[in-house]
């Protein structure tokens, strides 16, 4: 029975993630399917790379390191004080800062216009006479690292969660910055460097918010081959660095910790410990820090999205009512194929990393990219998804799946072996087994996984209007379309209503996760 | 603590109600989207303004009885999402219509072997400039290129009339155009290639640089900053002008180049046409001649200040006659498109 589902689990995989973008490069780069071609491709694709291409790939690569850096700096900082600091309402501040990532980066880039750009409300009444400048890479960065550190928090924190308090207990025989350096800093290294190869995928291949600030990244140069030039070719060859840095970063993780384990904890060793004993003078700084944090991340943010609104609620959500509902089924729908397709991929291939960090390549694939593939695809299949919503679900699915796979990643590794492995000699059915032992001991993770999905689908819009049937409009869409209409009005009250949805779904989430 | 039955059970509980969820919305999503229903419909893409088609096909399927199904490009995308979905389907279409907002794609479109020839009989009091002589695509309505400059900011005696002004000095840092790759801004870099000539089209594009023109996602966003005084003047379409006069914003629209030596200014009509291979090609011949109708034309006329092209559509009064076009054709406009989007890609935005 395990087998059977195990090669089940590989037929999913295979149609839903690999053989569309697999199909869609072996279509665009050898059209006719003539080995004989390979020199004429190579001389193609070489020809496509000039020095302008090269620079902006190059530039992108920065953009999508430094946003992984401060990113990642900010994450890894916030995730020990609120895991190991004596500050009082850790839980509230943890999930407060992790709201920034449920709004989407265009919404916060939009905000922030409000605020600095040419028509911001800042910029005319504050810094009159100041030259203030958002249009530009720094910016880009800055902005993205606003969206993406509570990711790379969350990530860290339930690296954190892991480690085996008595590991720590014995350390603090030692001062805490030992403990920190020696221990935590060691123990969390995977969870560190996953959370920046997920920023770092998350920046290189977003371009919305670069489109904004008008400032040119590789994305856009992908976006432009199709949009400008409809050369569907040369947007496949341009994929090809982002794809082959994606699997070599992924390689490179995998063969860095190919023999260490660094899950730590048994059931008897998580528990909370306060190592970092703060001063009166410290704990004001780390509020400061926090406060700082979520005053640029969150409040000035949703506070300038209250003053463009103009009220305008009511009128707003009525003139989108279908379109919320279409964004809540397709969500809920992508949400629950996503996790339950990630929870079952990381049980049958947990002891072959390589294959889950291969899954992870279609994240550095633009939007776009992504869609022609699937068109590409289930078009020529006589079965009837192209052309229905369920297209946009497994869209979702290709984007999302890592993330949800990377959740459990996090949590499997808390059930003993022995668990299974006593229900597998008293002869239980390997459903049975899923179903009586591993779903509920993962029960964390089946949550985390339907919130952080939720909000990432419900937020994704480049994938979205590639390949949405007609008919058939999402709310992210509306906003999108909003935006470039310029009614700013309605595009802050419906992005508020969205991020009223998705801070629902958030505390729906924190309360029953609350233990 | 709790025992293990108790969170045996919270557990059970909790993923029985998932699995009730699932199965819901599975059921859901079936009867909504899964069932084909036996009736008349037409499919139709669309990359026209939602909110100007929209009513448009509403009335269109209300006089019919045939249901209309349409797919609507974002603003950002502006025929590009619709033009490489037709392209990929094209083994397998989806599509029966598709009512673009400008031809330059249409074109390419026949190129690409995605049409299928159509002559309505309501297009035949359009002129043979605005289409396909082989009845690919049949253009109706058009918007054209004009310049909408702030009253606040410029005097009358200092308005501008040339797109040449945007080169001028004097408003060094205070233009913006939309984005010459994308939309109606790439076909008109190509329509100033085709028209002016490769190196010509050149020199007034690198001179647009040096004066600072501020280069904006779509003409919509052209039309506010003008309105809010960010830039003075602005490269649009009427459409997006005739909002902010309607509005009675401090502007003022004006076709440039129409003088005696003038270059012209460019029209772009909408185009329609029907997709080769298209699943309901009853029902997209009606939706193609509805669409050709006068009606149709002096609706967007009204709604949109959209130029009527047919010889038996009234011309409403705020519209102006006569308007001296650039020298080119659209089949030449769209033989440059790809020089002029090359340079514009190199110089702009690299």
């Amino acid at each position: 029975m395990y087998n059977n589902f195990k090669y089940f689990i590989y037929f999913l995989l295979l149609i839903f993630i690999f053989f569309p973008i697999f199909y869609l490069f072996v279509y665009a780069l050898f059209p006719n399917f003539q080995p004989a071609n390979i020199y004429s491709l190579l001389n193609y694709i070489a020809l496509s790379f000039d020095s302008g291409t090269v620079k902006i790939f190059f530039e992108t690569i920065l953009i999508g390191l430094f946003t992984s850096i401060i990113a990642g700096g900010i994450g890894l900082i916030l995730a020990i004080l609120l895991e190991y600091a004596n500050l009082s309402h850790r839980n509230f501040f943890k999930s407060l800062l992790f709201i920034p990532f449920l709004i989407p980066p265009y919404i916060l880039t939009f905000s922030w216009m409000g605020l600095l750009g040419k028509r911001g409300t800042f910029t005319e009444i504050i810094f009159q006479n100041i030259p203030i400048n958002i249009y530009n890479p720094f910016a880009v960065i800055v902005f993205l690292s606003l969206s993406y550190f509570p990711i790379a928090m969350f990530i860290i924190s339930l690296g954190l969660k892991n480690i085996d308090s008595n590991l720590i207990d014995s350390g603090r025989l030692s001062n805490r910055k030992r403990v920190v350096r020696k221990i935590v800093l060691q123990l969390i290294r995977p969870h560190l460097l996953i959370a920046c190869f997920f920023v770092f995928v998350l920046a290189i291949s977003e371009y919305t918010v670069a489109s904004f600030l008008r400032v040119n990244v590789y994305s856009s140069e992908i976006f432009a081959q199709l949009a400008a030039f409809f050369d569907i070719r040369r947007a496949i060859v341009f994929s090809l660095p982002l794809v082959g840095l994606a699997i070599l970063l992924t390689g490179s993780i995998h063969f860095y910790f190919r023999k260490k384990s660094f899950t730590t904890i048994s059931s008897s060793s998580r528990k909370k410990v306060n190592f970092i004993n703060l001063s009166k003078r410290q704990k004001a700084a780390v509020y400061s820090f926090i406060l700082f944090v979520l005053l640029f991340s969150l409040l000035l943010p949703i506070g300038m999205l209250f003053i463009e609104s103009e009220l305008n609620f009511f009128d707003a959500i009525n003139s989108a009512k279908i379109q919320i509902f279409n964004s809540l089924l397709a969500s809920m729908s992508g949400t629950i194929v996503a996790t339950f397709l990630g929870f079952f991929t990381y049980y049958i291939f947990k002891n072959s990393k390589s294959l889950i960090t291969l899954i992870s390549f279609p994240l550095a694939i633009s939007s776009p990219v992504i869609g022609i593939s699937l068109i590409n695809f289930y078009n020529s299949l006589p079965i009837p998804i192209y052309g229905t919503f369920w297209i946009i679900v497994i869209g979702y699915l290709v984007r999302f799946l890592p993330f949800s796979i990377f959740i459990f990643s996090s949590f499997f590794p808390q059930i003993s072996p022995s668990i299974e492995e006593s229900a597998k000699l008293s002869k239980s059915s390997f459903f049975k087994r899923i179903y009586k032992i591993i779903i509920p001991l993962t029960k964390g993770g089946f949550l985390s996984s339907f919130i952080i999905i939720f909000i990432l689908c419900f937020g994704e819009v480049g994938l979205t209007q590639m390949v949405t049937p007609p008919g058939f409009q999402t709310l992210s869409m509306r906003i999108e379309t909003l935006m470039h209409y310029a009614n700013y009005s309605y595009v802050a009250s419906l992005s508020l209503f969205f991020l009223a949805i998705i801070f629902f779904a958030y505390i729906l989430h924190s309360w029953v996760y609350r233990e | 603590m709790k025992n293990k039955k108790t969170i045996y059970l919270e557990s059970k509980k909790l993923f029985l109600g998932i699995a009730l969820a699932v199965a819901i919305f599975l059921i859901i999503s079936v009867f909504l989207f899964g069932t084909p229903k036996e009736e008349k419909k037409v499919i139709v893409y669309v990359s026209h303004d939602q909110d100007i088609s929209e009513p448009i096909l509403k009335e269109f399927e209300k006089s019919s009885g045939i249901k209309v199904e349409a797919l609507y490009d974002t603003e950002a995308t502006k025929t590009v999402g619709l033009v490489n979905r037709l392209i990929v389907e094209k083994s397998n279409p989806r599509a029966d219509v598709f009512w673009n907002n400008e031809v330059i794609r249409s074109i390419l479109l026949k190129n690409e072997n995605v049409l299928q020839p159509y002559c309505s009989p309501n297009a035949n009091d359009i002129p043979s400039i605005y289409k396909d002589k082989d009845c690919y695509w049949t253009g109706f309505a058009a918007r054209a290129r004009v310049i909408l400059y702030n009253t606040e900011k410029i005097s009358e005696k200092d308005s501008p009339n040339s797109l040449y002004d945007f080169t001028n000095p004097k408003w060094k840092g205070k233009a913006c155009i939309s984005n010459p790759l994308l939309g109606t801004g790439s076909a008109l870099t190509a329509a100033l290639f085709a028209s002016l000539g490769d190196e010509n089209a050149k020199e007034f594009y690198l001179k647009m640089k040096d004066n600072g023109v501020s280069i904006l996602e779509s003409p919509s966003m052209v039309r506010d900053q003008v309105v809010s005084g960010e830039c003075w003047l602005g490269s649009l379409d009427t459409d997006d002008a005739h909002d902010a006069l309607v509005a009675k914003k401090p502007v003022i629209m004006v076709f440039p180049d129409q003088d005696k030596e003038g270059m012209g200014t460019v029209l772009f009509p909408n185009s329609v046409m029907m997709i080769k291979g298209a699943p309901h090609p009853e029902e997209a011949k009606k939706l193609i001649d509805f669409i050709l109708t006068s009606k149709v034309e002096e609706q967007l006329a009204e709604s949109a200040m959209q130029i009527p092209l047919k010889a038996n559509s009234s011309v409403p009064e705020n519209i102006q006659k006569n308007i001296k076009q650039m020298d080119a054709t659209y089949e030449q406009i769209y033989e440059k498109l790809n020089v002029s989007s090359e340079f514009i890609q190199e110089v702009f935005l690299r």
